[in-house]
């Protein structure tokens, strides 16, 4: 697939910036922070550092917690789909890491 | 499937040579290679954003077509516009980019888009949440997904939001590109986390330009609203950076597994 947007005529490329790899939702991965473990919902704690678990998480419509610091992948007893803690909106896009 | 390119411009060909450059992006193991054309001085991040716009349209593409594959179909249309009443995070490039669409714009449409700000920053003093989303710019370790919340309950509609559609579509702010949901638009009027199903991205660029920005201008990011005060207070800045060097910047964002970014709610 090539998308031309048919803006310019590419020249010889003077600056290449490489290849970037964006981890498979590493950079979604979003907790949503609660006060309390509902007794109706089933909650695995996982190593946040584990991206890939993280990723299983949400593909299997889990929903990432966040409780007393520690982080939860939850999903209901049923194992219904729970959706993305990350539906509240735009608003849910807030950097994180912006106290460098 | 061949490898897919994808080719942006952001600057005037006409007015100066541009420079030519390329990154590859691997997207859920797939890699895109992004061709860029950018001006040759020192530029500010606004000046890169119709390249990182590309980038979000192609990246929010990649998403919906994951989701169709999963049998999911995305229910955003024009006409509907309640994500539209939503706190709206943009990053103070973002801030000058609106300010200069609006400074551009005739007379009698300028006057009324600016009446709108006005009229929704009067809104939020009025109920008090200016000085909750102040707070919350300050300190981001704190959960967004409440004040998000009580933003969205006082329906403070996007001052260009008109006939329930984006009024400057093209120009809109990556936030606003990214959020698309296929969950039935009804649940949209009140969303909650169980109601709402969001087409999951394969990155988030909104979230690697502010972040690059917000260090770079020492600028939190602010609601959208907060834009043209923002370049009132603020009006220039001189530009310190190559455009290669700021788009290196972002697309490094894209990387980020920076686990210190997951130990908040968003």
């Amino acid at each position: 697939m090539r998308k031309e947007l048919g803006l310019i005529v590419m020249g010889a490329v003077a600056f290449d910036l490489g290849t970037v790899v964006v981890p498979a939702q590493a950079a979604d991965a979003i907790f949503l922070k609660i006060d309390g473990l509902s007794g109706e919902s089933n909650y695995h704690k996982f190593n946040p550092s584990d991206a890939k678990a993280a990723n299983s998480c949400v593909a299997g419509k889990g929903t990432l917690v966040e409780y007393k610091g520690d982080k939860y992948c939850r999903t209901d007893k049923a194992g219904a789909s729970t959706a993305l803690p990350s539906s509240a909106g735009p608003a849910t896009a807030l950097p994180q890491t912006q106290r460098r | 499937m061949s490898e897919a390119t994808l080719q942006l411009v952001a600057g005037d060909p006409a007015r100066h040579a541009l420079v030519v450059g390329r990154v590859v992006l691997v997207l859920g193991g797939e890699p895109v290679t992004v061709e860029m054309a950018v001006p040759p001085d020192l530029v500010g991040f606004e000046d890169i954003l119709p390249i990182l716009r590309g980038v979000t349209d192609f990246v929010v593409d990649r998403g919906v077509e994951e989701a169709q594959a999963a049998g999911r179909t995305v229910s955003c249309r024009a006409g509907c516009g309640a994500c539209c009443r939503q706190l709206v995070p943009i990053s103070q490039a973002e801030a000058r980019a609106l300010a200069a669409l609006i400074a551009a714009m005739p007379k009698p449409r300028r006057d009324e888009i600016r009446r709108r700000f006005d009229a929704a920053l009067q809104a939020l003093q009025a109920c008090g949440l200016t000085a909750e989303i102040d707070a919350a710019r300050q300190d981001v370790s704190e959960s967004t997904v409440d004040l998000g919340m009580r933003y969205f309950r006082q329906g403070v509609a996007c001052p260009f939001l008109e006939d329930e559609a984006c009024s400057i579509h093209p120009d809109r702010p990556l936030s606003c590109r990214q959020y698309l949901v296929t969950s039935p638009a009804a649940n949209c009027a009140s969303p909650t986390a169980n109601t709402i199903e969001m087409v999951a991205l394969p990155a988030r660029p909104s979230r690697a330009l502010l972040l690059a920005d917000s260090e770079d201008a020492g600028v939190s990011w602010m609601p959208l609203v907060y834009a043209l005060r923002y370049v009132e207070q603020v009006p220039s800045r001189v530009p310190a950076r190559t455009a290669p060097d700021i788009l290196r910047d972002v697309f490094s964002r894209f990387q980020s597994a920076d686990h210190t970014d997951r130990g908040r709610s968003e």
